[in-house]
This record gives structure tokens, sequence and C-alpha cells, in this order.
């Protein structure tokens, strides 16, 4: 789901007005006088500079600490001695030792809005259109600790029926909205029947359709929105989520169960209300303070906060850039962590301030890029055609080359370490073997592709998964090893979606991501449901996956999903390539066990981020070492 | 001369219109819309119910029709990327950032590339007319701004810890944008003035005036400077509508929050409203500006007016 376009931007228009004219204010005192002596003072260090080659900053600044992986940066933290009492924040938290002071207590994320668009502040008032920071104001049903693993939100705990045919969830009492109500079922109910309102026209109702009873038909405007498979239990504290089927994976799904506030969501008709300090309702750690989409959004500590989950950091700024470069953001202290791709790794490797710092990976939300072919059409309706190509892809060498360390092979849909993952069992059927691939494609046809059609491979650029160096080294391949005429055809993103997404579809072969939406296997594996993206329909598999979902027992699912993966590999509606890691760094002073390494190896803030859906909010804190950094103070941040 | 411009204005409400309807036309008929990129296909019902939420499920030519007539009253639509804001809001918190920058780009290209001009066609062929020629104005056309402006952050913000990588609220944060921004239209000046200059340097009448005794300053800056400049007008004119609606790469390097960004990501979301709007500053302006410029002429070269307005 995460492809990058999911930043987003909502606003108060009275806030973002001011500020423009705050800010336009400030201008006229640069006098012409003023401009050239500062002209005559830059053009002054150019040379300078020129002369000096890479001076040092002049302010005075400690050298960056290296942190340890192993033991990640909450160890190194504790096992700091110091002296200073006990320091609590706007909540009341006592900060751990070696924290800074609650007026350092701030995090700040950079957002590049390039190819983004803002305009709400949660989940079911807009998925592909959150603002920076969304998803903060409400407590969802369940969380995820750092090892993926199912932890309580605002349920504390939950079951499935006898029949299997729904789940109950039993809510903590006495969590309170900042307007003085109590978050309760019906704020659950209320908010997945306005997802469900064909007037609304959400943008990610297949998430919840075929899952809670009903709640296609309402989305078609077919059946009242009450009769949708959400309802209170025996009491205000018991939510039950009634399915269309059995159905196991429901408490994964659930962590996209961020609810809006009932009445709010009556007083206001929409869930815009979230994007205006003055009417913001939050029952989570954070309100809104800023919202201007073009800048920064700004949440401060929730002082009315009650739930049982509140956060050492006070205050949340999302920076929002157009664009740009954002290594030099990072260097000078304006924002404290960075996502790098793997160009950035090599210019931080030369930065005298970045390469003491330890590069946190991890897979994020376990994002795949694959080839994708339209099989209902030559030449890759035939199966050992789609076979050839996934046996002349050279996944290692790839990795090795272009992508290296910020990528795994893919030799199947998903990614080590996602539940229910093999990969052992499919990487023969889909191993880098040119003679094999050769004698598929004749088998098929077209010995050492003569006689195949000239086929367009459309990409579109993607700067972090070096989208373009990867298909001219697969076409290279395929053209130098199969034969074939293989020629490749750029479009920008909308274009290649629309044409993807297009009943037929407009697109031969194609290169495309896409990652997970929730933990379970039953998300990645039914992009190849039949009549879901692309047009490969297999009766078998969409069994298998029927199969697994309503199953309950993990080893029965774990054979279930295997043969599942074993029959996607095998038929090969698409070559699958790589397995991007994402990549980070953390300002020195940022600590926490948040950042540690999980059960997997991964360290840095795992999916699904820094916020509600996640226990990371509970364990990340600025360290005192802050004072010692170039970190810029929040006034300057904030302009 | 009232007559002539109501002529030339009316003209450009004429060309407007057509534009719109060519770019109304041409964007629908782009593949993919403003809601096609979400990595599921959206079910056909879904996508249905939020056509409509929009508009968009109306035939082209009414679509077109509804624009026109919400313009006429003001109204230039919500935009798909910032849907909580107006058009005319969004143009409105954007634009005085560009127009900010761009105009002290204007001041600063123009003045300093006049006076490099001058100086290198007065003192050519001298190591401070090659200095200016060959190293500022080559270096200042062959570099492309958005490097001119990694090296500024690389060299100012990062090293030297003296101004900010970029952002907007302080007058030190339009420096670094200014100098890269400026650069090119700076280096273009200085060679088309230093051209002119030359040109003008050796023409009969500045030789008439050497042979009747004028003192060299009088000769410069009456006979020389004061005609070398009017082809300028041609030069400086058309550039002023390109730098006033601003630089994708100028404002995302320096992470300004300006317009020269949406005539990009407009065209990627496919922002119908946004696009149409843009299309409508940047026509405007430059109708503008070239009847601005004519007039210009009119001014300074009575030859021009006196041909140009009697017809």
């Amino acid at each position: 789901m995460n492809d990058g376009t999911m930043n987003d931007r909502t606003m108060n228009h009275g806030t973002m007005n001011e500020q423009g004219d705050k800010r336009l204010h400030g201008l006229p005192n640069l006098s012409r006088r003023g401009f050239v002596l500062a002209g005559g003072s830059t053009a002054l260090g150019l040379a300078l500079a020129a002369c000096g080659g890479s001076k040092e900053p002049t302010t005075a600044t400690s050298p960056a600490p290296s942190q340890s992986p192993a033991t990640g940066s909450g160890t190194k933290t504790s096992a700091r001695k110091t002296s200073a009492p006990t320091q609590k924040n706007a909540l009341g938290l006592a900060l751990p030792a070696g924290a800074a002071p609650a007026s350092d207590q701030f995090y700040v994320t950079p957002f590049d809005s390039t190819g983004a668009s803002y305009k709400a502040m949660d989940f079911y008032e807009s998925v592909y259109s959150r603002a920076p920071l969304a998803d903060q104001f409400d407590i969802p049903l369940v969380r995820l600790d750092k090892n993926y693993g199912i932890v309580p939100g605002a349920a504390k705990s939950w079951e499935q029926s006898a029949d299997k045919t729904s789940w109950t969830f039993h809510l903590n009492p006495g969590i309170m909205w900042s307007d003085g109500k109590e978050l309760t079922a019906a704020d659950y109910v209320e908010t997945l029947r306005y997802s469900a309102d064909p007037k609304h026209g959400w943008d990610f109702t297949w998430y919840w359709s075929g899952v809670i009873k009903n709640y296609t038909e309402a989305v078609a405007g077919k059946s009242p929105l009450d009769t949708i498979g959400v309802k209170q239990g025996k009491d205000k504290y018991t939510l039950v989520i009634e399915t269309e089927g059995p159905i196991a994976y429901v408490p994964y799904a659930c962590l996209y169960t961020t609810p809006l506030s009932a009445a709010a969501l009556h007083k206001y008709g929409s869930g815009t209300y979230n994007i205006n300090p003055a009417t913001c309702v939050s029952c989570g750690p954070y309100t809104l303070k800023t919202f201007d989409p073009t800048a920064h959004v700004v949440l401060a500590a929730n002082t009315k906060y009650s739930g049982p989950y509140p956060a050492p950091i006070d205050q949340q700024i999302g920076k929002i850039y157009a664009g740009g470069d954002m290594l030099p953001r990072f260097e000078t202290g304006e924002i404290d962590e960075i996502n790098v791709s793997p160009l950035d790794l090599k210019l931080a490797k030369k930065s005298s301030q970045m390469k003491g710092l330890h590069l946190y990976k991890n897979p994020n939300d376990f994002e795949i890029w694959y080839t994708f072919f339209d099989c209902s059409k030559p030449p890759f309706d035939k199966l050992e055609v789609r076979q050839a190509f996934a046996h002349c892809v050279n996944r290692d060498a790839l990795v090795n080359s272009l992508l290296e360390p910020l990528a795994i092979p893919a030799y199947g849909y998903l990614m080590p370490g996602y539940p229910f993952a093999v990969t052992d069992p499919l990487k023969p059927l889909t191993n880098y073997d040119p003679d094999k691939a050769r004698s598929l494609l004749k088998a098929a046809g077209y010995p050492k592709g003569q006689g195949f059609p000239k086929v367009k491979f459309n990409w579109w650029a993607n700067a972090v998964s070096k989208s373009e160096a990867v298909v001219q080294a697969l076409t290279q391949d395929w053209n130098k090893q199969l034969g074939v005429g293989i020629e490749l055809q750029e479009l920008d993103k909308t274009t290649f979606y629309a044409n993807m997404n297009a009943k037929p579809t407009k697109i031969q072969m194609g290169y495309v991501s896409y990652g997970m939406d929730y933990f379970d296997a039953s998300n990645m594996l039914g992009v190849y449901k039949s009549g879901g993206r692309h047009n490969w329909n297999d009766a078998d598999y969409d069994k298998l996956l029927a199969q697994g979902a309503a199953e309950s027992n993990q080893k029965k699912r774990q054979a279930i999903y295997t043969k599942a993966q074993v029959l996607l590999t095998k038929q090969a509606p698409a070559a699958f390539i790589v397995h991007l890691l994402y990549g980070y760094y953390y300002q020195p002073y940022i600590q926490g066990s948040a950042l540690a390494k999980n059960k997997d190896g991964y360290d840095g803030i795992q999916w699904p981020g820094f916020g509600a859906m996640s226990d990371s909010l509970q364990h990340l804190y600025v360290a005192d070492s802050v004072a010692s950094s170039k970190r810029q103070s929040e006034s300057n941040l904030l302009g | 001369m009232v007559s002539y411009l109501v002529q030339r204005f009316a003209s450009l409400l004429l060309v407007m219109l057509v534009v719109t309807m060519l770019i109304f036309g041409l964007m629908h008929a782009v593949p993919g819309g403003p809601f096609d990129q979400t990595q599921q296909p959206l079910p056909a019902f879904a996508m249905a119910n939020i056509m409509h939420k929009y508009g968009l499920d109306q035939p082209i030519w009414r679509q077109y029709l509804n624009w026109l007539w919400a313009l006429l009253h003001g109204d230039l639509g919500i935009p798909f990327e910032q849907p909580t804001m107006t058009v005319t809001g969004l143009i409105a918190k954007a634009w005085p950032i560009t127009l900010v920058v761009g105009g002290i780009t204007i001041v600063v290209a123009y003045v300093l590339g006049v006076v490099m001009g001058c100086v290198s066609a007065l003192r050519h062929n001298t190591w401070l007319d090659w200095l200016l020629t060959s190293a500022v104005s080559t270096a200042g056309i062959a570099l492309p701004n958005y490097v001119v402006g990694f090296l500024l952050i690389d060299i100012f913000a990062v090293r030297l810890g003296w101004l900010p990588t970029g952002g907007w609220g302080e007058p030190r944060d339009v420096i670094l944008p200014v100098i890269a921004f400026a650069l090119y239209p700076m280096a273009l000046t200085a060679r088309y003035t230093r051209a002119s200059t030359l040109e003008v340097t050796y023409a009969d009448y500045v030789r008439m005036g050497r042979a009747r005794g004028l003192s060299e300053r009088r000769i410069t800056s009456r006979y020389i400077l004061r005609t070398a400049l009017i082809p300028l007008i041609t030069i400086m004119g058309p550039n002023i509508p390109n730098i006033l609606t601003g630089s994708i790469f100028i404002e995302a390097t320096f992470a300004l929050p300006g317009l020269g960004s949406y005539f990009t990501t407009a065209s990627l979301h496919r922002d119908y409203p946004l696009i149409l709007a843009l299309v409508l500053i940047v026509a405007v302006l430059w109708g503008t500006c070239y009847i601005l410029s004519d007039i210009a002429y009119t001014i300074v070269d009575p030859r021009v007016r006196l041909e140009g307005l009697s017809q």
C-alpha cells in the first residue's frame, strides 16, 4: 500500500493565511544594500570555500557518537550515568534517565510532498491523501510491537465466535476523547459505517470488502449503512465484527481501526474536523497544534490524555518539503531522521557528520518489486514463456551491483520474515538459469527468441528502488540471453497505474511494487487473487487463499500458504525481482528501545512507524546529548 | 494608444479561451485520472462514488462549461492535490513566495547582467572581459540552476553553516535561491548586452561624436549605452513570466513552498482545476509581457512608435 504516495496535507485556512502573512512580512527588511552585502559575503565565502576545500563547521559541536547496532541505542543510554533528577514531560510521564528536558522532547520527521496530496489526518477520511503525522488522534483496537506481534490497543482482549463468523473486541474503559466523551464501541461502529457511505467516496473500501458482513453491498448503495457487520456487543465496551465467513486474520486487519469520534463525526459531517486545531478531537497522546500542508504539521501533547500508552516525546513536527535533497537537512540538524536511498548512502559515507552514524535497516512494509505479465494475450499467455523470463533474472547480481545493502533477492512474492513466507521451496522454480530459460522458450515455440513478438516493458521512475537501472538491467539480460526484443517504455506514475488497472490491462509487461497493508499472508498473496490487481486467474490458488483465510490453526495455515506460494511461483504470472529494505539514519540524540534490533535482526523504527498503530511511541525519546548537537531550535524550524 | 491596448487585450482574452479549451481537451485525453494512483484497483462502484463526488462523471463539454461559468464568477474550483483549499487560496498562498524570489531575481539578474555586459564591452579583449564573458557568463548559462543550488547548499549551509539549506520565513532564506536562480538570466543578459554594446561602439554616429570631441563619458552614457540597451527589451521581457512563475528545480532544491512545483505535480496528478488555473496565469503573464514589451519599444524607440501606432 505504501508507495510513497500516502503522505498528504490538509489544512486550516486561518492558520495558513496567518502564517503566510507573517512570513512575507519579514522580507522587506532585506534592503538592497543588505542584500548586496550578503551577496558579497557569500561570494567571499564561495571563494574561501573553493580555496580551502572542505572546511568544517565553525560552530562548536561534539563529534556524533556512533551507535552500536548490536546493543541498540536504548541500551547505550540506560548505561549512561547521570545525576539529573527524574524529569517529567507534558503528560506527566517520567522521562528515562539521560533524557533531555521536556522542552527538547520534540521529534522532527521530514516528508517529501512531491506527488502527495494532503487533505486528512485520519485513515477513515482518506488513505491516499493523509497528511504527515496522520492517525495520531486515536487508538486502534490493536497495535504492533517491533516484532510485528499484535499487542493490545484500545482493546484489551479479543476472541473469535464458536461458529467463526464474528470477532468480539473488549475495550479498555476510561479512555477519554479530548472533548470529555468516552471512547466506546459506538466510535468504531460509526467510523466503519462512515467509511462504507457511498456519499463519502472513501478511497480504501476494498480493504473491508469481503471481510465485514454486508460492507460491499453498503458501499455500492444496495444496503443501508446500519446493516454492515459492525455492532456494539453486550455493553458499550464490547465491539462485535461480523465477517462474511470464517476469517482468521481479522485481528491483524484491525490494525486499521483508527476511530473518528462519533460525536464529532455527527457534529461536523466528516472527518475533516481533525485538520483544524480548534475542532480537533483526540483520544491519543497528541492533538493538532498547526496544520499547514505546504510547510509543516505540528502535534502537541494532548494534556487531556487518559489512555494507557503515554509517549515520552511531547511534540511531533512533520516538516514538509516540496522535493529536494534531504541529506543536507539532516546534516544541518533540521530533521531527526532520514530515509536514505542507495545513492544517499554513498554520499553519507563521505560526509564528515554522517559517516560515523549507524545505518538502521528494516523491511518497512515488506515491499516487493516485480515484473508482471499480461497473461491473457500472447506471448505471455504461455506458461513456458513466463517461466523462461522468471528463470532469466540474475537477482543476486542485480542486488549486489545496484541496490546493496538496501535490498534482497526475491524468489517469492513474500519477503522472508513476513508471515508464512517461504524461500527454499521456491528457489528451484525461479532461480537464475539461462539454459533452462532458453529451453523453456524453445518449448513455447520461440527457439532462440525467433518469432517472439515485440513487447513493450513499462515502468515508472522511482529513485528509492532505482527502477530505471533495474529495468534496464533486466531488459538487457532478457534480450541477450533469450534473443527476444523487449523495448522499454517509461510512463508517468498516474498513466502507469491507469493502464495497469484498466480492464483489460493496457500493459503487456510492467515493473511495479506492492507493500503490505496488514501483517498476514492473506494480504500480500491476495494481490494475485482472480479479478484482483492482475489478470492471472487460477481457481486452485483462489481456493487455497480462501482456505488459508478461514483456517485458525497456524500450522495448517502455513501448509496452505506454502502451497499457494509454490503454485504462484510455478505459474509465474510475474517474475519476482527484489524485496526492498529501508535504510534510516537517526540523529545520535534520538534514543530508545524502539530503535533496537527485533527478532529478525532488523533495527530502527519498524512498520507501521512512529504512530498510534505501533508501540514505538512509548519507546523513543530525546537524550540529553541534544544539548551539544547542532539541532535547530523549534522556533527556527517552524519559521 | 487606448484603442490599440483594448484591441490587444481583447485578443488576449480570445487566446486564453482557446488555450483553456485546448488544455481541457488534452488533459482529459491523457490516460489516467486524478484518482488512478491507488495500488489496488478501486471497485467500480467505489470509483463511481468518487467520480460523482467531484463531478467527473459528467460529459467533458459540460465539465468545461461548468468550469467556465464558475471562472466568470471568480471561482477556480477545488484542487484535487489540496482538496481542503480552493485553487484561488492555494495560488494566493504559494505565488507570493514565488513572486518575491522571482522579483528579487529579476532585479539582481538584470542589473548585474547589464553592468557585466557593459563592462565587458567597454573593456573588450582584456582580462576583465575574459573573466566576465568566458568564465562567469558561460558558467551561468552552462550550469543548470539545481546543480548550482546543490553546490551553494553544500558550501554555505552544510560546510560553513552560514545560511539555511532552504525553507521560507526569514529574509536570509532568499539569498541562496536568488543566487542560483539569477545566474542564468544574468549570464544571458550580460552576453546580449556585451554584443549589443560592441555593435554600437563602432557605429558611425559614435565615431562622429568622438570626431566632434565629445567626452568619452558622454559618448558612453548618451550614445552607446542608451542605444545598446534597446534590443535587450526583447530578451528581458519574455524572461519575466518564466521567472515570476517559479522554477520547480529552485523551489524543490531550497524547499520553497512556491508555485513552481505545482506546474509539474498538477499534471502528474491530473489535477484539472489547478492545471487550468496555472495555464491561465501563464497565458495572462505572457500576453501582458509581450504587450508591455511592445509599449516599451514605442517609448524608447521613436521609429517604432511612429510606424506602429500610426498604422
